[in-house]
């Protein structure tokens, strides 16, 4: 033998269940990336809102992280802040919102959000609801002047419908200008890049907005309004991409996903056209199969015997 | 062929010992150690004493049933120790070989004649699962398979045995196919190699092109992991859905490795027993990395000394493939018959412990091949509940991987199935294990994971 390296090791051998390698995926990784699809809208909020805008989002993404660790603080859990979750459901909740919000409102919001929507229920990846959709429907139901809308007077709440009706000529403005007054909504291009970058880059399933979208359009010319406002809510594309995206509300098999985006989109036409409940549609609609997706999951897991290519 | 969609695409690092084709042969050990009671092959009787004299290829052990093989010598030497589950033989570096180890100048056409040398021969599964050949091909014979798989893929990284194996003996390699496909009465046998072989695939079909095997041909499929285990392999090549509930023989498909091809051709032509074969010594901490002949019971110290060393210290030193492999703590461990490999993984390499909470991104279940839902199993098992995992089929896991190595979380999910699985193993052990070689081949990972051999039935 002519030169032989090391044959004794300094440290002992570690003895652990395989795989042996990893890859390079994680939690941090996908939300923060998430976050950062969410860019566009913010450039699009802040070119139409101003600085209103960056008021409402800073506090809501700064508040939610805050109020997590100090949640995760008081009760000695492991702090994971640095995850983005937090991070992230702030910001989702913020585009949510009107520009003119009131700031007690998103601090009290971003409370809901984190502490009762997520943390309470075993932290992340423990809550059956979106968190962000909770807090929304609570503030809707308790604050609905500040939002400028009320249960009385639907037509002009956020998340409704029915507010830009705009026609066929203002196509151009519609798709690149403020149709509405939530931040998301801002401008459908911008919802639209944030959430290509997104399906890209998969961290968001394909199927989930496709589906929806699809149920919806159609629904909404199957029932005869085919006007531009209806077949392209401003909000819509924003639940479509970064509400039921959402990985640990929606279901884990590809199927169950067909099923779940379909059955939003038939939820959100049903509570749109058949209900005076206007403000709420989407986000009852995704609550509403929030909570059957343990049952889609089950329903429709994948099944052995299935060819396995 | 069907297209294998699901799994994954991992990292090859097969370069450094693909730099030559050729098998290093290591000097002789001073001392190996053979286990008696290993995997599936097991309880064994000793047939030599302390103190007798052996050469290469004497029988040390003679099975105690007809589902066991006996084990051989790797060199030749004195016995030192015997006990109830190892022999240790302390060599005189002359490599002796024994007389019985002599060409055969009759090559039998039965099939029972075959299966039968073939067990005499030691024969067991060169490709990672240890069970012993003849049992495999008893069971293939009386279920009347029509297909013989040589599953020369090698999908896990690192590995390249196999590769160099086929490269070095390519006409030894159709012939052992050959000898298989007679003795389990199968009409047709398939060499199956992944696309990055190629040139493997190539020197199998010339050199068949003058051996004139009619029943034979090469197949090449795509890179993709577990490309290489049994279901996904038998569904690929024969183009039908696999039940999942029966074993891969009962419907008409023998899956074996093209290294037990090779060593079926030694112990038919050269009655030379199972006691050495192709490993490759590789990973980022070793110096010289490359494919050498191992015999068995030799520990692993003196194959990694074969390649000069260690440049730094390894956190995990595998058996095996870094996928599948198991983790060794002490480097005297004796390499057995059934280790493709000995892989060093530096710690960047190897995966943090710190686990983080399930987002359900949901992409484990895209990538099983067995279309399982590990999200559900490893919720079930961690809050015991052994109905819910049984209902989502635990036991169908075959333990490739897949799902652990794409979690972004990095849920040891493999460790938590494991588990599950022994949970619900314990509660039904009593009632209905099946005897070993009639379960599906794809549940034995449950059995080495959990319970030994020597508890079953």
């Amino acid at each position: 033998m002519l030169s032989v390296y090391k044959l004794k090791l300094d440290q002992p051998l570690t003895v652990a269940a395989g795989p042996h390698l990893r890859s390079t995926h994680s939690v941090q990784q996908f939300m923060w990336g998430t976050a950062s699809a969410l860019i566009p809208i913010w450039i699009a909020s802040l070119i139409f809102f101003g600085w209103s805008s960056f008021r409402v989002l800073a506090l809501a993404t700064g508040s939610a992280v805050g109020f997590e660790w100090l949640f995760q603080r008081a009760f000695q859990l492991r702090i994971s802040v640095h995850n983005g979750s937090g991070f992230l459901l702030g910001a989702v909740f913020a585009f949510l919102l009107p520009a003119s919000v009131p700031s007690m409102l998103v601090l009290l919001g971003a409370f809901f959000a984190v502490i009762v929507g997520k943390e309470f229920l075993g932290g992340l990846g423990q809550n059956l609801l979106h968190p962000a959709l909770v807090s929304y429907v609570l503030l809707l139901t308790l604050f609905p002047a500040a939002f400028g809308a009320s249960v009385s007077a639907p037509t002009s709440g956020p998340l409704a419908l029915e507010v830009a009706r705009v026609e066929w000529t203002e196509l151009w403005r519609f798709f690149l200008g403020c149709p509405r007054e939530t931040l998301g909504g801002a401008s459908i291009v911008a919802v639209w890049i944030g959430g290509l970058i997104e399906v890209v880059k998969k961290w968001a399933r394909f199927e989930l907005p496709f589906f929806y979208l699809a149920t919806v359009m159609i629904g909404t010319m199957a029932i005869g309004q085919n006007r531009v406002g209806d077949l392209f809510p401003g909000a819509i594309f924003f639940a479509a991409f970064f509400i039921l995206t959402d990985t640990v509300t929606s279901p884990v098999t590809r199927n169950a996903r067909m099923v779940f985006a379909v059955g939003c989109g038939l939820l959100t036409l049903v509570v749109r056209f058949w209900t005076a409940y206007d403000p709420l549609a989407i986000a009852c609609a995704v609550l509403i199969m929030n909570a059957c997706v343990p049952a889609l999951d089950r329903a429709f897991r994948s099944r052995r015997g299935a060819p396995a290519w | 062929m069907k297209r294998f969609r699901k799994g994954i695409r991992l990292p090859e690092f097969k370069d450094r010992t693909l730099a030559s084709i050729q098998i290093h042969l290591p000097s002789s050990p001073s001392v190996v150690t053979i286990p008696l009671n290993h995997k599936a092959n097991g309880p064994l009787a000793p047939c030599v004493q302390e103190g007798d004299p052996v050469c290469v290829g004497t029988k040390l052990a003679e099975g105690s049933d007809q589902n066991s093989v006996p084990v051989y010598s790797s060199v030749s030497g004195c016995v030192s120790k015997v006990c109830q589950d190892l022999i240790q033989i302390e060599s005189d570096y002359a490599d002796r070989l024994d007389r019985s180890i002599k060409v055969r100048e009759e090559i039998p056409s039965d099939a029972s004649q075959l299966i039968e040398m073939i067990r005499e021969a030691g024969m067991v599964d060169l490709g990672g699962s240890g069970i012993p050949i003849h049992t495999r091909l008893l069971d293939a014979r009386s279920s009347g398979v029509e297909f013989v798989i040589v599953n020369g893929c090698e999908s896990e990284p690192f590995l390249t045995a196999d590769h160099v194996l086929v490269m070095n003996y390519p006409a030894e390699i159709l012939k052992g196919a050959e000898l298989i496909r007679i003795a389990c009465g199968a009409k047709r046998a398939v060499i199956a190699v992944e696309r990055n072989k190629r040139e493997a695939a190539e020197l199998l079909n010339s050199k068949n092109y003058n051996l004139k095997i009619k029943t034979i041909e090469t197949m090449m499929l795509p890179v993709r992991y577990p490309q290489d285990s049994e279901g996904v392999l038998a569904e690929t090549v024969t183009d039908k859905v696999m039940d999942p509930n029966s074993s891969i023989i009962s419907q008409g498909v023998l899956v074996e490795h093209v290294a037990t091809a090779f060593g079926v051709y030694e112990a038919i032509y050269l009655r030379k027993p199972l006691y050495e074969r192709v490993v490759t010594v590789s990973g980022p901490c070793f110096a010289e990395p490359k494919n050498m002949w191992a015999r068995t019971g030799v520990p692993a110290i003196e194959l990694i000394r074969e390649s000069k060393g260690f440049l730094r210290d390894p956190d995990r030193v595998i058996f095996g493939g870094p996928m599948t492999g198991q983790a060794i703590s002490d480097l005297q461990t004796p390499v057995t018959m059934d280790v493709t490999g000995i892989v060093a993984l530096p710690h960047e390499l190897v995966p943090s412990e710190e686990e983080e909470a399930c987002i359900r991104c949901g992409l484990c279940v895209d990538v099983c091949p067995e279309a399982l839902v590990p999200e559900t199993l490893v919720r079930a098992v961690r809050i015991h509940n052994d109905r819910l995992a049984q209902e989502y089929d635990i036991d169908a896991c075959t333990e490739c991987g897949c799902c652990a190595y794409v979690c972004p979380s990095k849920i040891p999910i493999i460790r938590v199935i494991q588990e599950g699985k022994r949970n619900v193993c314990e509660k039904t052990a009593s009632t209905s294990v099946p005897t070993l070689h009639h379960r599906p081949l794809r549940a034995v990972g449950a059995m080495t994971a959990g319970a030994s051999h020597s508890e079953l039935p």
